[in-house]
């Protein structure tokens, strides 16, 4: 019979999950917002950990900090309505962001298409979440190996017959190195360009659209030079 | 001490006894240095390791070496991006630029996207771009049309193509990094070098020895397993690097 219960490792497992994600945030979720006309501020779901991109049908808005929002803008004394630009991300609330400016429309919530066909027509949050242990969750090809790991790190350091805290200590470095080793292929695959077709120094510096050259003789002198 | 290990070896080559764990792999590879060895043959080997071939009741059984091997399996195949696929003909999805392959093309062993090209132009996709780099081309770009010219990846399950086609023609082919397959036969050979399936029998004896509850052996194991994924890893990628260092 074993020592530890089949609800202990399933919340170990549940606590490794967590544990990992909120180091390496990789699952990425998309809502839409229920855009009313008037209303500035939105509130976002407690599984949202770090938003990655807000759209307007298809438009990208800026973070915009509180305090620029508040030096830029001078708030309530001017009546904003229109396309959004920015959104406020801090001190507006717990999981609170505020558009502006005020959107000037009604666009009702859609929970499907939010990848495809429906980005042209809503507001989009794109956020990395926390996981739900059913449709979100750590990649198949690495869970159950960190997920051991981490279970049996904690299975031998708590209070019962099972107690060993050495083998807790090497199952916790374990972990620490599998995090981490498992993090940077995962960020490999997820954000490193792969840089095979373009090669590094051929094509960089063609990614921006041309920008003017000033003629060299208008380059302007420095003070120095000019004393 | 190496009289008898030597004396040990001699004795058993050939009349299919077990041969000294410390010498297996040697021997082996000197006999067969570039055949590749099944599943079958590394079970025996970690067998071998773990002297689990003669005992009466095995501490382990068949299904602990099977997960074992898999987990290994999935480690190498994720680590080393070893095993590469190629899929043609694709088609392009109407007004669709963030692509899952499992739930828009059935690839289920999918980890991560290597190179595109687009059939209606016959060129490949740049890859030297990311989200960010979209973000400073156009704000809009999530609603740019056109002919597909780039693609980023976005997180381990979406890709994204930009520009992407609004009434979509023509198709696409992908290569990309696979997961490993799923062991179902002995029979069966592993699709990583064979001079790195030392990474099966150091990775399996490791975690087997772990579940025993022998932490300080599988330590030993395990770290000459990561030392050697390492290796492979960097191998995958840089296959030619000193013909590259070489170059004027």
């Amino acid at each position: 019979m074993s020592v530890w219960t089949a609800s202990e490792i399933n919340r170990f497992r549940e606590n490794g999950e967590d544990d990992y994600l909120s180091r390496f945030p990789c699952l990425l979720d998309r809502l839409a917002l229920d855009i009313k006309k008037g209303v500035h501020s939105y509130e976002l779901p407690d599984y949202c950990v770090d938003i990655k991109r807000v759209t307007w049908k298809g438009t990208k808005l800026d973070p915009l900090p509180h305090r620029y929002f508040r030096e830029g803008f001078i708030e309530g004394s001017v009546e904003s309505s229109g396309k959004p630009f920015w959104y406020i991300f801090n001190n507006v609330g717990q999981g609170i962001i505020r558009l502006y400016p005020t959107p000037p429309e009604d666009i009702p919530v859609e929970y499907l298409g939010l990848w495809s066909t429906e980005i042209k027509n809503k507001c989009i949050v794109e956020f990395y979440r926390t996981t739900d242990c059913m449709n979100f969750v750590i990649p198949s090809y690495f869970r159950n190996r960190l997920l051991k790991t981490y279970v049996s790190y904690q299975s031998f350091s708590v209070e019962n017959q099972g107690q060993n805290l050495r083998v807790s200590k090497y199952f916790s470095n374990k972990w620490q190195a599998l995090c981490k080793l498992y993090s940077s292929t995962l960020n490999d695959l997820m954000n490193k360009p792969r840089k095979i077709i373009i090669q590094p120094g051929t094509g960089q510096y063609q990614v921006y659209p041309g920008a003017p050259i000033l003629p060299i003789d208008r380059y302007g002198i420095g003070v120095r030079t000019g004393e | 001490m190496i009289k008898r290990l030597v004396k040990d070896w001699h004795h058993n080559e050939g009349n299919g006894s077990t041969i000294p764990s410390n010498l297996t792999q040697v021997s082996k590879q000197a006999a067969n240095p570039f055949g590749k060895k099944t599943f079958g043959a590394l079970k025996e080997n970690v067998r071998s390791n773990l002297r689990a071939a003669n005992i009466a009741t095995p501490f382990y059984s068949q299904q602990d070496f099977d997960d074992s091997f898999q987990d290994a399996y999935d480690d190498i195949a994720f680590t080393t991006q070893c095993i590469v696929k190629k899929v043609e003909g694709y088609p392009w999805q109407d007004d669709v630029g963030y692509i899952d392959p499992i739930v828009n093309h059935g690839i289920f062993d999918f980890l991560g996207v290597t190179a595109i090209i687009n059939n209606n132009t016959n060129l490949w996709l740049r890859d030297d771009v990311t989200i960010r780099d979209f973000d400073r081309i156009r704000k809009d770009w999530e609603v740019w049309y056109g002919q597909p010219q780039m693609w980023a990846p976005v997180n381990f399950k979406y890709f994204v193509v930009v520009p992407k086609q609004k009434v979509a023609v023509g198709t696409y082919d992908m290569i990309y990094w696979a997961t490993a397959p799923k062991i179902t036969d002995d029979t069966e050979v592993p699709l990583i070098a064979s001079d790195m399936l030392i990474l099966f029998e150091q990775y399996v004896t490791g975690d087997l020895l772990e579940q025993a509850e022998e932490f300080t052996k599988a330590s030993k194991w395990m770290t000459e397993y990561y030392t050697k994924l390492q290796e492979y890893a960097t191998r995958c990628k840089n296959l030619a690097k000193h013909d590259l260092a070489l170059r004027v």
